[in-house]
Protein backbone atom coordinates (compact mmCIF):
# COMPACT_ATOMS: atom_id res chain seq x y z
CA UNK A 1 0.00 0.00 0.00
CA UNK A 2 1.10 3.56 -0.56
CA UNK A 3 -0.48 6.94 -0.01
CA UNK A 4 -1.36 8.84 -3.16
CA UNK A 5 0.26 12.28 -3.00
CA UNK A 6 -0.42 15.16 -5.34
CA UNK A 7 2.93 16.95 -5.48
CA UNK A 8 6.57 15.97 -4.99
CA UNK A 9 7.74 19.27 -3.48
CA UNK A 10 6.36 22.26 -1.66
CA UNK A 11 5.20 25.25 -3.73
CA UNK A 12 8.18 27.23 -2.41
CA UNK A 13 10.77 24.99 -4.05
CA UNK A 14 8.73 23.72 -6.96
CA UNK A 15 10.40 21.14 -9.16
CA UNK A 16 10.58 21.24 -12.95
CA UNK A 17 8.59 17.99 -13.05
CA UNK A 18 5.85 19.57 -10.95
CA UNK A 19 5.52 22.48 -13.37
CA UNK A 20 5.11 20.02 -16.25
CA UNK A 21 2.54 18.03 -14.28
CA UNK A 22 0.52 21.13 -13.51
CA UNK A 23 0.49 22.06 -17.19
CA UNK A 24 -0.99 18.61 -17.95
CA UNK A 25 -3.43 18.85 -15.04
CA UNK A 26 -4.99 22.09 -16.28
CA UNK A 27 -8.43 21.62 -17.87
CA UNK A 28 -8.40 21.36 -21.65
CA UNK A 29 -11.27 23.83 -21.79
CA UNK A 30 -12.40 26.55 -19.40
CA UNK A 31 -10.96 27.47 -16.04
CA UNK A 32 -11.44 26.23 -12.50
CA UNK A 33 -11.96 29.09 -10.06
CA UNK A 34 -10.26 27.50 -7.05
CA UNK A 35 -9.70 30.76 -5.20
CA UNK A 36 -13.35 31.82 -5.38
CA UNK A 37 -14.43 28.89 -3.22
CA UNK A 38 -15.19 29.67 0.42
CA UNK A 39 -15.45 26.47 2.47
CA UNK A 40 -16.76 28.37 5.49
CA UNK A 41 -20.04 28.93 3.64
CA UNK A 42 -20.95 25.23 4.00
CA UNK A 43 -21.76 22.91 6.90
CA UNK A 44 -18.89 20.76 8.12
CA UNK A 45 -20.92 17.59 7.60
CA UNK A 46 -21.54 18.51 3.95
CA UNK A 47 -17.85 19.16 3.41
CA UNK A 48 -16.95 15.84 5.10
CA UNK A 49 -19.33 13.87 2.90
CA UNK A 50 -18.22 15.59 -0.30
CA UNK A 51 -14.51 15.12 0.51
CA UNK A 52 -15.07 11.42 1.19
CA UNK A 53 -16.66 10.91 -2.22
CA UNK A 54 -14.01 12.95 -4.05
CA UNK A 55 -11.30 10.93 -2.28
CA UNK A 56 -12.91 7.68 -3.50
CA UNK A 57 -13.03 9.16 -6.98
CA UNK A 58 -9.29 9.87 -6.79
CA UNK A 59 -8.62 6.17 -6.17
CA UNK A 60 -10.81 5.15 -9.12
CA UNK A 61 -9.10 7.65 -11.41
CA UNK A 62 -5.70 6.38 -10.27
CA UNK A 63 -6.76 2.84 -11.15
CA UNK A 64 -7.76 4.04 -14.63
CA UNK A 65 -4.42 5.80 -15.00
CA UNK A 66 -2.52 2.61 -14.15
CA UNK A 67 -4.65 0.49 -16.45
CA UNK A 68 -4.42 2.80 -19.46
CA UNK A 69 -0.68 3.21 -19.03
CA UNK A 70 -0.23 -0.56 -19.04
CA UNK A 71 -2.51 -0.87 -22.04
CA UNK A 72 -0.53 1.71 -24.01
CA UNK A 73 2.67 -0.26 -23.62
CA UNK A 74 0.90 -3.34 -24.96
CA UNK A 75 -0.36 -1.49 -28.05
CA UNK A 76 3.26 -0.91 -28.99
CA UNK A 77 3.93 -4.65 -28.91
CA UNK A 78 0.93 -5.41 -31.11
CA UNK A 79 1.77 -3.15 -34.04
CA UNK A 80 -1.16 -0.77 -33.62
CA UNK A 81 -1.24 2.26 -35.95
CA UNK A 82 0.55 5.31 -34.55
CA UNK A 83 -2.66 7.33 -34.12
CA UNK A 84 -3.68 4.83 -31.43
CA UNK A 85 -0.55 5.85 -29.50
CA UNK A 86 -1.43 9.52 -29.88
CA UNK A 87 -4.98 8.97 -28.64
CA UNK A 88 -3.67 6.98 -25.67
CA UNK A 89 -1.13 9.67 -24.82
CA UNK A 90 -4.10 11.98 -24.33
CA UNK A 91 -5.98 9.33 -22.36
CA UNK A 92 -3.09 9.01 -19.91
CA UNK A 93 -2.85 12.80 -19.55
CA UNK A 94 -6.60 12.96 -18.92
CA UNK A 95 -6.44 10.40 -16.13
CA UNK A 96 -3.52 12.24 -14.52
CA UNK A 97 -5.67 15.41 -14.66
CA UNK A 98 -8.70 13.68 -13.15
CA UNK A 99 -6.73 12.15 -10.29
CA UNK A 100 -5.14 15.53 -9.58
CA UNK A 101 -8.50 17.34 -9.71
CA UNK A 102 -10.08 14.89 -7.27
CA UNK A 103 -7.31 15.30 -4.69
CA UNK A 104 -7.24 19.06 -5.17
CA UNK A 105 -11.00 19.19 -4.69
CA UNK A 106 -10.53 17.57 -1.26
CA UNK A 107 -7.89 20.19 -0.44
CA UNK A 108 -10.28 22.96 -1.47
CA UNK A 109 -12.92 21.49 0.83
CA UNK A 110 -10.42 21.81 3.67
CA UNK A 111 -10.01 18.07 4.02
CA UNK A 112 -6.74 16.98 2.41
CA UNK A 113 -7.08 13.48 1.05
CA UNK A 114 -4.53 10.74 1.60
CA UNK A 115 -6.13 7.84 -0.24
CA UNK A 116 -4.29 4.54 -0.07
CA UNK A 117 -3.46 2.65 -3.23
CA UNK A 118 -2.92 -1.10 -3.20
CA UNK A 119 -0.60 -1.90 -6.12
CA UNK A 120 -1.88 -5.48 -6.17
CA UNK A 121 -5.35 -4.17 -7.08
CA UNK A 122 -4.25 -1.92 -9.93
CA UNK A 123 -4.84 -4.68 -12.48
CA UNK A 124 -8.48 -5.31 -13.11
CA UNK A 125 -8.16 -8.11 -15.59
CA UNK A 126 -6.46 -11.47 -15.72
CA UNK A 127 -3.52 -11.84 -18.02
CA UNK A 128 -4.24 -13.60 -21.29
CA UNK A 129 -2.53 -13.18 -24.66
CA UNK A 130 -1.42 -9.57 -25.28
CA UNK A 131 -4.00 -9.07 -28.01
CA UNK A 132 -6.76 -10.71 -25.99
CA UNK A 133 -5.76 -8.60 -22.98
CA UNK A 134 -5.88 -5.35 -24.97
CA UNK A 135 -9.30 -6.17 -26.45
CA UNK A 136 -10.65 -7.29 -23.08
CA UNK A 137 -9.35 -4.14 -21.39
CA UNK A 138 -10.75 -1.81 -24.06
CA UNK A 139 -14.18 -3.40 -23.85
CA UNK A 140 -14.18 -3.42 -20.04
CA UNK A 141 -12.55 -0.12 -19.17
CA UNK A 142 -13.71 1.97 -22.13
CA UNK A 143 -16.87 0.54 -23.71
CA UNK A 144 -18.34 -0.28 -20.30
CA UNK A 145 -16.41 1.71 -17.66
CA UNK A 146 -15.87 5.03 -19.43
CA UNK A 147 -19.35 4.99 -20.95
CA UNK A 148 -20.92 4.62 -17.50
CA UNK A 149 -18.50 7.21 -16.15
CA UNK A 150 -19.58 9.68 -18.86
CA UNK A 151 -23.23 9.26 -17.90
CA UNK A 152 -22.36 9.67 -14.22
CA UNK A 153 -20.32 12.85 -14.65
CA UNK A 154 -22.85 14.47 -16.99
CA UNK A 155 -25.50 13.92 -14.30
CA UNK A 156 -23.13 15.22 -11.64
CA UNK A 157 -22.58 18.36 -13.71
CA UNK A 158 -26.32 18.86 -14.05
CA UNK A 159 -27.00 18.61 -10.32
CA UNK A 160 -23.91 20.40 -8.92
CA UNK A 161 -24.87 23.61 -7.17
CA UNK A 162 -21.46 24.60 -5.74
CA UNK A 163 -19.67 26.68 -8.42
CA UNK A 164 -16.24 25.11 -7.78
CA UNK A 165 -17.71 21.63 -8.13
CA UNK A 166 -19.33 22.64 -11.42
CA UNK A 167 -15.95 23.83 -12.73
CA UNK A 168 -14.16 20.61 -11.70
CA UNK A 169 -16.85 18.25 -12.96
CA UNK A 170 -17.14 20.27 -16.17
CA UNK A 171 -13.40 19.80 -16.80
CA UNK A 172 -13.78 16.04 -16.35
CA UNK A 173 -16.87 15.82 -18.58
CA UNK A 174 -14.93 17.36 -21.50
CA UNK A 175 -12.44 14.48 -21.29
CA UNK A 176 -15.02 11.76 -20.67
CA UNK A 177 -16.84 12.63 -23.88
CA UNK A 178 -13.65 11.97 -25.84
CA UNK A 179 -12.99 8.76 -23.88
CA UNK A 180 -16.40 7.40 -24.82
CA UNK A 181 -15.87 8.06 -28.54
CA UNK A 182 -12.36 6.64 -28.49
CA UNK A 183 -13.41 3.53 -26.58
CA UNK A 184 -16.14 2.53 -28.98
CA UNK A 185 -13.99 3.13 -32.05
CA UNK A 186 -11.14 1.06 -30.61
CA UNK A 187 -13.55 -1.62 -29.42
CA UNK A 188 -15.00 -1.98 -32.92
CA UNK A 189 -11.59 -1.98 -34.63
CA UNK A 190 -10.36 -4.66 -32.21
CA UNK A 191 -13.34 -6.87 -33.02
CA UNK A 192 -12.11 -7.43 -36.56
CA UNK A 193 -11.59 -11.13 -37.00
CA UNK A 194 -8.43 -12.70 -38.32
CA UNK A 195 -9.15 -16.34 -37.79
CA UNK A 196 -9.67 -19.07 -35.26
CA UNK A 197 -7.64 -17.42 -32.50
CA UNK A 198 -9.93 -14.41 -32.68
CA UNK A 199 -13.02 -16.62 -32.46
CA UNK A 200 -11.72 -18.26 -29.29
CA UNK A 201 -10.80 -14.90 -27.74
CA UNK A 202 -14.16 -13.39 -28.68
CA UNK A 203 -15.97 -16.29 -26.99
CA UNK A 204 -13.86 -15.87 -23.86
CA UNK A 205 -14.70 -12.16 -23.75
CA UNK A 206 -18.41 -12.81 -24.37
CA UNK A 207 -18.44 -15.32 -21.52
CA UNK A 208 -16.89 -12.72 -19.21
CA UNK A 209 -19.46 -9.99 -19.88
CA UNK A 210 -21.72 -11.05 -17.00
CA UNK A 211 -18.76 -10.78 -14.60
CA UNK A 212 -17.80 -7.35 -15.98
CA UNK A 213 -21.37 -6.04 -15.68
CA UNK A 214 -21.50 -7.15 -12.04
CA UNK A 215 -18.13 -5.52 -11.35
CA UNK A 216 -19.25 -2.11 -12.68
CA UNK A 217 -22.65 -2.45 -11.01
CA UNK A 218 -20.84 -2.91 -7.71
CA UNK A 219 -18.69 0.20 -8.35
CA UNK A 220 -21.90 2.18 -9.02
CA UNK A 221 -23.54 1.31 -5.68
CA UNK A 222 -26.11 -0.97 -7.36
CA UNK A 223 -27.92 -2.85 -4.59
CA UNK A 224 -31.27 -3.45 -6.30
CA UNK A 225 -32.82 -3.27 -9.76
CA UNK A 226 -33.55 -0.33 -12.07
CA UNK A 227 -37.02 0.23 -10.61
CA UNK A 228 -35.45 1.03 -7.23
CA UNK A 229 -32.73 3.23 -8.75
CA UNK A 230 -35.20 5.25 -10.80
CA UNK A 231 -37.67 5.62 -7.93
CA UNK A 232 -35.27 7.20 -5.42
CA UNK A 233 -33.90 10.77 -5.30
CA UNK A 234 -30.89 11.21 -7.56
CA UNK A 235 -29.08 13.49 -5.13
CA UNK A 236 -28.88 13.94 -1.38
CA UNK A 237 -30.32 17.03 0.24
CA UNK A 238 -28.27 20.20 0.73
CA UNK A 239 -25.52 21.83 -1.30
CA UNK A 240 -24.35 19.62 -4.12
CA UNK A 241 -20.60 19.18 -4.66
CA UNK A 242 -20.92 17.25 -7.93
CA UNK A 243 -21.97 14.00 -6.30
CA UNK A 244 -25.02 11.75 -6.56
CA UNK A 245 -26.92 9.65 -4.06
CA UNK A 246 -26.33 5.88 -4.04
CA UNK A 247 -29.49 5.46 -6.10
CA UNK A 248 -28.29 8.25 -8.40
CA UNK A 249 -25.06 6.36 -9.19
CA UNK A 250 -27.04 3.17 -9.70
CA UNK A 251 -29.42 4.98 -12.03
CA UNK A 252 -26.47 6.27 -14.08
CA UNK A 253 -25.32 2.63 -14.37
CA UNK A 254 -28.68 1.30 -15.58
CA UNK A 255 -29.29 4.21 -17.96
CA UNK A 256 -25.80 3.90 -19.45
CA UNK A 257 -26.14 0.14 -19.84
CA UNK A 258 -29.49 0.36 -21.59
CA UNK A 259 -28.83 3.43 -23.76
CA UNK A 260 -25.23 2.80 -24.82
CA UNK A 261 -23.32 -0.16 -23.39
CA UNK A 262 -25.53 -3.10 -24.33
CA UNK A 263 -26.56 -1.80 -27.80
CA UNK A 264 -22.95 -0.82 -28.49
CA UNK A 265 -21.58 -4.23 -27.52
CA UNK A 266 -24.14 -5.92 -29.74
CA UNK A 267 -23.15 -3.63 -32.63
CA UNK A 268 -19.46 -4.52 -32.33
CA UNK A 269 -20.17 -8.25 -32.38
CA UNK A 270 -20.94 -9.23 -28.80
CA UNK A 271 -24.66 -10.14 -28.88
CA UNK A 272 -24.16 -12.03 -25.61
CA UNK A 273 -24.35 -8.63 -23.88
CA UNK A 274 -28.15 -8.67 -24.05
CA UNK A 275 -28.75 -11.93 -22.14
CA UNK A 276 -25.91 -11.09 -19.72
CA UNK A 277 -27.53 -7.76 -18.80
CA UNK A 278 -31.01 -9.31 -18.62
CA UNK A 279 -29.66 -11.90 -16.19
CA UNK A 280 -28.12 -9.19 -14.00
CA UNK A 281 -31.36 -7.20 -13.89
CA UNK A 282 -33.28 -10.38 -13.08
CA UNK A 283 -30.89 -11.16 -10.18
CA UNK A 284 -31.34 -7.66 -8.77
CA UNK A 285 -35.09 -7.33 -9.13
CA UNK B 1 -26.78 5.27 -28.66
CA UNK B 2 -28.32 6.37 -31.93
CA UNK B 3 -28.87 3.99 -34.83
CA UNK B 4 -26.43 5.69 -37.18
CA UNK B 5 -23.70 5.43 -34.56
CA UNK B 6 -24.44 1.76 -33.96
CA UNK B 7 -24.32 1.19 -37.71
CA UNK B 8 -20.97 2.95 -37.94
CA UNK B 9 -19.56 0.79 -35.14
CA UNK B 10 -20.77 -2.36 -36.90
CA UNK B 11 -19.02 -1.21 -40.08
CA UNK B 12 -15.78 -0.59 -38.20
CA UNK B 13 -15.67 -4.25 -37.19
CA UNK B 14 -15.33 -5.21 -40.87
CA UNK B 15 -11.95 -5.35 -42.58
CA UNK B 16 -8.44 -6.55 -41.92
CA UNK B 17 -7.31 -6.81 -38.32
CA UNK B 18 -5.19 -3.81 -37.34
CA UNK B 19 -3.36 -5.34 -34.39
CA UNK B 20 -2.29 -8.71 -33.16
CA UNK B 21 -1.63 -11.95 -34.87
CA UNK B 22 -2.15 -10.63 -38.38
CA UNK B 23 0.34 -7.83 -37.91
CA UNK B 24 2.87 -10.12 -36.30
CA UNK B 25 2.67 -12.59 -39.14
CA UNK B 26 3.10 -9.80 -41.66
CA UNK B 27 6.14 -8.54 -39.86
CA UNK B 28 7.75 -11.94 -39.36
CA UNK B 29 6.64 -13.87 -42.41
CA UNK B 30 9.19 -15.30 -44.78
CA UNK B 31 8.72 -12.37 -47.17
CA UNK B 32 9.29 -9.74 -44.52
CA UNK B 33 12.36 -7.56 -44.98
CA UNK B 34 14.39 -7.21 -41.80
CA UNK B 35 15.16 -3.63 -40.87
CA UNK B 36 18.72 -2.58 -41.59
CA UNK B 37 18.89 0.47 -39.33
CA UNK B 38 21.07 0.26 -36.21
CA UNK B 39 19.44 0.21 -32.79
CA UNK B 40 17.99 3.50 -31.59
CA UNK B 41 20.15 5.46 -29.19
CA UNK B 42 17.53 4.89 -26.44
CA UNK B 43 17.23 1.17 -27.04
CA UNK B 44 18.00 -0.99 -24.04
CA UNK B 45 21.22 -2.97 -24.27
CA UNK B 46 20.83 -6.17 -26.22
CA UNK B 47 21.29 -9.32 -24.18
CA UNK B 48 24.37 -11.13 -25.36
CA UNK B 49 24.81 -14.87 -25.46
CA UNK B 50 26.64 -16.34 -22.53
CA UNK B 51 30.33 -16.78 -23.15
CA UNK B 52 31.28 -18.98 -20.23
CA UNK B 53 31.34 -22.11 -22.32
CA UNK B 54 34.50 -23.70 -23.57
CA UNK B 55 36.19 -21.96 -26.48
CA UNK B 56 34.62 -22.78 -29.81
CA UNK B 57 36.24 -25.33 -32.00
CA UNK B 58 37.91 -24.43 -35.24
CA UNK B 59 34.77 -25.12 -37.25
CA UNK B 60 32.44 -22.97 -35.09
CA UNK B 61 30.69 -20.01 -36.74
CA UNK B 62 31.85 -16.50 -35.84
CA UNK B 63 30.52 -15.33 -32.47
CA UNK B 64 28.06 -12.71 -33.73
CA UNK B 65 25.13 -11.66 -31.55
CA UNK B 66 21.77 -12.50 -33.19
CA UNK B 67 19.45 -9.66 -34.14
CA UNK B 68 15.84 -9.47 -32.90
CA UNK B 69 14.71 -10.44 -36.39
CA UNK B 70 17.11 -13.31 -36.73
CA UNK B 71 15.66 -16.33 -38.50
CA UNK B 72 15.76 -19.70 -36.74
CA UNK B 73 19.28 -20.95 -36.29
CA UNK B 74 18.75 -23.82 -38.71
CA UNK B 75 16.32 -23.89 -41.58
CA UNK B 76 14.98 -27.21 -40.28
CA UNK B 77 14.04 -25.56 -36.96
CA UNK B 78 11.43 -23.32 -38.55
CA UNK B 79 8.30 -24.37 -36.77
CA UNK B 80 9.26 -28.03 -36.99
CA UNK B 81 9.99 -29.07 -33.44
CA UNK B 82 7.45 -29.20 -30.64
CA UNK B 83 7.05 -25.79 -29.01
CA UNK B 84 9.40 -24.08 -31.44
CA UNK B 85 7.65 -21.23 -33.18
CA UNK B 86 8.88 -18.48 -35.38
CA UNK B 87 10.32 -15.64 -33.32
CA UNK B 88 8.19 -12.53 -33.25
CA UNK B 89 9.66 -9.08 -33.77
CA UNK B 90 9.93 -8.65 -30.03
CA UNK B 91 11.11 -12.08 -29.10
CA UNK B 92 14.36 -12.17 -27.15
CA UNK B 93 17.29 -13.47 -29.15
CA UNK B 94 17.90 -17.15 -28.97
CA UNK B 95 20.80 -18.30 -26.91
CA UNK B 96 23.44 -19.61 -29.23
CA UNK B 97 24.03 -23.32 -28.75
CA UNK B 98 27.60 -24.30 -28.02
CA UNK B 99 29.56 -25.43 -31.00
CA UNK B 100 29.51 -29.21 -31.45
CA UNK B 101 33.19 -29.39 -30.72
CA UNK B 102 33.05 -27.23 -27.59
CA UNK B 103 32.77 -30.12 -25.16
CA UNK B 104 34.17 -33.61 -25.32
Amino acid sequence: MYVLKRLSGSPRDALALTAEHEAIARPRKGEIRWTDFDASAYDASELDAAAELWSQRAVQEMHSLALFTELTSQLHLLGAPLDWSGAFARMIADEVRHTDLCIRMCEALGRSAAPEIDPARLRLLAQVSPRGHVRHTIVAAFCIGETISGHMFRRALRVATVPLARDVVGAIVVDETFHGELGWELGALLMRSDGEVFDAERTMLANDLAHLFRHYASLCCVSAGPTWARGEPEVDEGSNFGTLSAAGYARAFFDAMEADVVPGLVAIGLPEAEPAYAALVSELS
Amino acid sequence: MRNHRLGRLALLTQGAALVGLGMTQLACGKDATPPTEPSHVNSPPMPRPEVDVAPPGPSAPPDLPPTTNAPPMNASDAGAGPGIGRPTMNAPPKKLPPAPSAKP
